[in-house]
């Protein structure tokens, strides 16, 4: 037999998938032998595995993870309800006499005045935020699937497209995001209780989905949601 | 994989799904490392691979193994980000101040080879030789996988090693001096 085996044989017999008549020529062909000694080490090369990383193991489990039932980190809940304690005494502090003003003014001035740029003078029950001189969180929507599409049409709007991207592992994140879907804008909202940014991104069909950067750390908030 | 973790993730066990995704990482990861041709991209596909899983999981309806039907949609995410990729090389995103690790070179010297001979051939033709010699996947599987038929997957993969085995020998033509094979 002087025609030799093709790659495509040659290969299929590293795999036992040759046909009885490839196998027969290769056992009687020195140079197609050789040829297959060739891919076979191709195989192997392509059969060491890429190093895994942990940490990024962990962030491509979290993200998967559906968001509406995700665990909130222990310290949201007593944060939140630090924030709705102090909250309730901002009235009360507006009452009392002018001697107190002084005192007061660094809690009033953390909640109440969308113009500070400072959490540190409230003490450590405020979350800080993801960004500084945004709006203040009381006037911040909370986002669910009903409320997500004028959230996101206001979010087009505005045409806002800037965001910081702060929290454990959200550039990766976010760039993970950018890459399947494109940005559309950014918009605030409340997210576990705390002021985060949205970021609105187109889907397949038209859809949009947000995704939020908080301090906590970033999440998928929705399944992709329909806009029209 | 046990069918009941599968049904139960199915069902909205949120613990279930965790494991089934864990249980999967790993073999996911490898295959959208090899596919994209580096780390970071691979970190990115894969993220969307186990999105994609647990997006799609109330459509696994058992017909295969979960491990063919999760390679199947890791697969097909792959594809979709190098197309995204291909027509859109550089990302708008301007808060993305770190392209992160891109390069290891010293710790991917190992791999530089093989990843460069991957580049050579069409994300097709990569995908049947990666599902084959990294994955372990058989000929039925990966034409299951790739829905093409086993004929074609044995094409592809032959490609694949022969890309492979021509980056490895130094030679783009390295075939033993033999005459011209048969067709």
């Amino acid at each position: 037999m002087t025609e030799h085996l093709d790659d495509d044989a040659l290969s299929a017999s590293l795999d036992d998938e040759a046909t009885p008549e490839e196998r027969a020529h290769l056992e009687l062909c020195p140079a197609c032998r050789a040829r297959a000694a060739q891919l076979r080490a191709a195989a192997m090369a392509l059969a060491v595995p890429p190093a895994i990383d942990p940490a990024r193991r962990e962030a491509a489990i979290a993200a998967a993870l559906p968001a509406t039932r995700r665990r909130l980190p222990s310290w949201v809940l007593p944060a939140a309800a630090a924030v709705l304690v102090l909250g309730a005494m901002v009235p009360l502090l507006t009452h009392t006499t002018a001697n107190d003003n002084s005192r007061k003014a660094s809690s009033n001035e953390a909640f109440s005045s969308a113009t500070t740029t400072s959490m540190a003078a409230s003490g450590s029950a405020a979350a800080p935020r993801a960004s500084s001189g945004a709006a203040d969180a009381s006037s911040e929507p909370v986002i669910d699937a009903t409320t997500f599409p004028a959230f996101a049409q206001s979010v087009l709007r505005q045409g806002s497209s800037s965001a910081t991207a702060t929290g454990p592992g959200c550039e990766g994140a976010v760039r993970t995001r950018a890459t399947v879907g494109d940005l559309r804008g950014v918009g605030r909202a409340l997210v576990g209780g705390q002021p985060a940014e949205v970021l609105v991104f187109a889907t397949a069909g038209d859809g949009s989905e947000a995704f939020a950067v908080a301090p906590g750390g970033c999440q998928d908030l929705l399944a992709p949601v329909m806009l029209r | 994989m046990p069918d009941d973790l599968v049904a139960a993730a199915q069902r909205g066990d949120r613990d279930a799904l965790d494991a089934l995704l864990r249980a999967h990482h790993d073999r996911i990861a490898m295959l959208c490392r090899r596919m994209c041709g580096n780390d970071a991209d691979g970190a990115d596909a894969t993220q969307e691979a186990l999105i994609a899983v647990v997006r799609g999981l109330h459509r696994f309806d058992g017909r295969a193994s979960f491990a063919t039907w999760a390679y199947r949609v890791a697969t097909n995410a792959c594809l979709d980000e190098l197309r995204r990729r291909a027509r859109r090389p550089v990302p708008t995103l301007t808060l993305l101040t770190d392209v992160t690790t891109r390069d290891h070179a010293d710790a991917a010297v190992a791999s530089v080879d093989v990843d460069a001979a991957l580049a050579t051939v069409s994300p097709e033709f990569r995908a049947a030789v990666v599902l084959r010699d990294l994955c372990g996947l058989d000929y039925a599987d990966i034409a299951e996988v790739l829905d093409v038929p086993i004929g074609t997957v044995r094409s592809r993969i032959a490609r694949g090693r022969a890309a492979v085995a021509s980056q490895l020998t130094g030679n783009p033509t390295s075939s033993p001096d033999r005459p011209t094979p048969r067709a």
